[in-house]
């Protein structure tokens, strides 16, 4: 599992993860997600090359969003696969930070 | 550093404070490496890989230390490092099997809590079997009893794998029996996950479903997260519910509701946990909720017993040698006819009186 930023518009910050989202997955990119949540305004985390999300993997991009959102500030979701949506949805994280298909709709959520 | 005659040695060495307040005259420094880790059988020089210690020796004698010395030296040298490589080999292993020993307490601890030897109650058969990927897993199930006449029936996923998980199997298993005292399961729902959540720290979360079986057929559960049980009904397979649910312990505002169904006599319903449906062969593909219920259909007329084994071979075909990577728990419960029951007792009770 990679991670990779590119600020975009608007202080938006967008992540990239790539890979699997395992266990080993959350683990590699918990701590720079949670730098994130620090110091972001506005987080779009692209889950397109997200191949797989697991249980401990839920909790990665969770935890960071609910902390930006205790701040007032905003994340969106953007691009997942198949897999990982259902598994999103299934646990009702699409009721706590919006999933988009769309990156203008994401952005223009975030603003 | 390793030096003999200090007089011949570096400027720096021979006006070193410690060299010329101890009118130092020759010094050794051999360093004691760990040989045992092996050589490389294509090298021409051992593998100096770890470095365990020094042996260090100087002497303020006129004469310095002779190449016999020397010798000498390096042998009780390579010997030290021996002894000391050994001594650590065996405080590793003790620590090993130290820890094996407080593992399989663990595991000794997880196992008697749960239930064990499933018995038949009246109004349904029940079986479970539960393989952690670690020698303790996060999967978890129950079965018990509550005073009002219904069956309470739990499967839980935490979050993660081993003995973290497998600790906080043991805090929600204290927590759900509570529900024998009479408290409404989402009022337990909803306060295991303040308190995971305030206790965001521990780092886990968990997927569970709750079900009340009354021997009249209604069957009530509340859900959290976890895979929809599948529901046998004269020949076709269905899941019980669609969408989703929170989970326990990730989401402060989640909260949790009730559901209800009628169960029809010979109904199955299989609960499982997500170890089941992303079991991965060694192409990384899953098992998947289709094959699942392709192996249910397939052994659904089978005794519970049959159809537990039928469904966990065909996990484990898929896996084809595949390593577990996830606990996997499946627990098949059928539900009976409450007049078979009456009709069983009124049969006992009329050859009771015929043997009278």
């Amino acid at each position: 599992m990679t991670i990779s930023t590119e600020p975009m518009e608007a202080d938006i910050t967008r992540v990239f993860l790539d890979g699997r989202l395992d266990i080993e997955g959350a683990a590699a990119i918990d701590l720079k997600m949670n730098v994130l949540a620090g110091s972001a305004k506005f987080l779009l985390i692209d889950l397109q090359k997200v191949s797989f999300i697991g249980s401990m993997g839920l909790r990665s991009i969770v935890i960071p969003a609910q902390n930006l959102r205790r701040r007032g500030e905003k994340v969106a979701l953007f691009g997942p696969v198949l897999m990982v949506e259902e598994v999103l949805k299934a646990s009702n994280i699409d009721q706590v930070i919006p999933i988009f298909h769309e990156l203008d709709a994401a952005v223009a959520a975030l603003r | 550093m390793i030096n003999e005659d200090l007089r011949l040695a570096d400027l720096n060495v021979q006006h070193a404070n410690s060299v010329v307040m101890q009118f130092l005259r020759s010094a050794v420094v051999i360093p004691l490496y760990n040989l045992a880790c092996g050589y490389d059988v294509q090298a021409t020089e051992p593998a100096y890989d770890e470095l365990l210690g020094t042996l260090y020796l100087d002497s303020k004698g006129n004469i310095p230390f002779s190449a016999l010395d020397r010798q000498i030296l390096d042998a009780l040298g390579a010997q030290a490092a021996n002894i000391l490589n050994n001594a650590r080999l065996m405080q590793r292993e003790r620590e090993r099997q130290r820890l094996e020993q407080e593992l399989s307490i663990a595991r000794q601890i997880r196992q008697a809590l749960v239930p064990q030897g499933l018995q038949d109650y009246p109004h349904f058969a029940i079986t479970g079997i539960h393989r952690p990927c670690h020698e303790v897993g996060g999967d978890y199930f129950d079965v018990f009893s509550l005073p009002d006449g219904r069956t309470a029936i739990l499967i839980a996923d935490v979050a993660g794998k081993g003995l973290g998980a497998a600790l906080l199997t043991a805090m929600l298993q204290g927590s759900l029996s509570g529900m024998t005292l009479g408290v409404e399961p989402v009022k337990v729902f909803e306060h295991l996950n303040r308190f995971l959540c305030d206790r965001a720290i521990v780092g886990r979360h968990a997927t569970m479903f709750f079900g009340l079986i009354d021997p009249n057929g209604m069957f009530e559960f509340v859900r959290a997260g976890h895979p929809s049980p599948l529901l046998f009904r004269r020949g076709a397979v269905s899941e019980l519910y669609t969408g989703g649910s929170f989970l326990i312990g990730l989401i402060e505002q989640a909260s949790f509701t009730a559901s209800q169904i009628r169960l029809e006599p010979d109904d199955t319903l299989l609960l499982f946990t997500d170890g089941v449906i992303e079991a991965e062969d060694k192409d990384r593909n899953l098992f998947g909720l289709e094959r699942l219920k392709e192996a249910f259909v397939h052994h659904s007329e089978s005794s519970l017993d049959a159809l537990q084994s039928g469904i966990f071979g065909a996990v484990e075909k898929f896996l084809g040698g595949a390593q577990q990577s996830d606990d996997i728990t499946l627990l098949a419960v059928r539900y009976r006819k409450q007049a078979d029951r009456i009709g069983t007792l009124l049969n006992i009770q009329l050859e009771a009186t015929e043997t009278l």
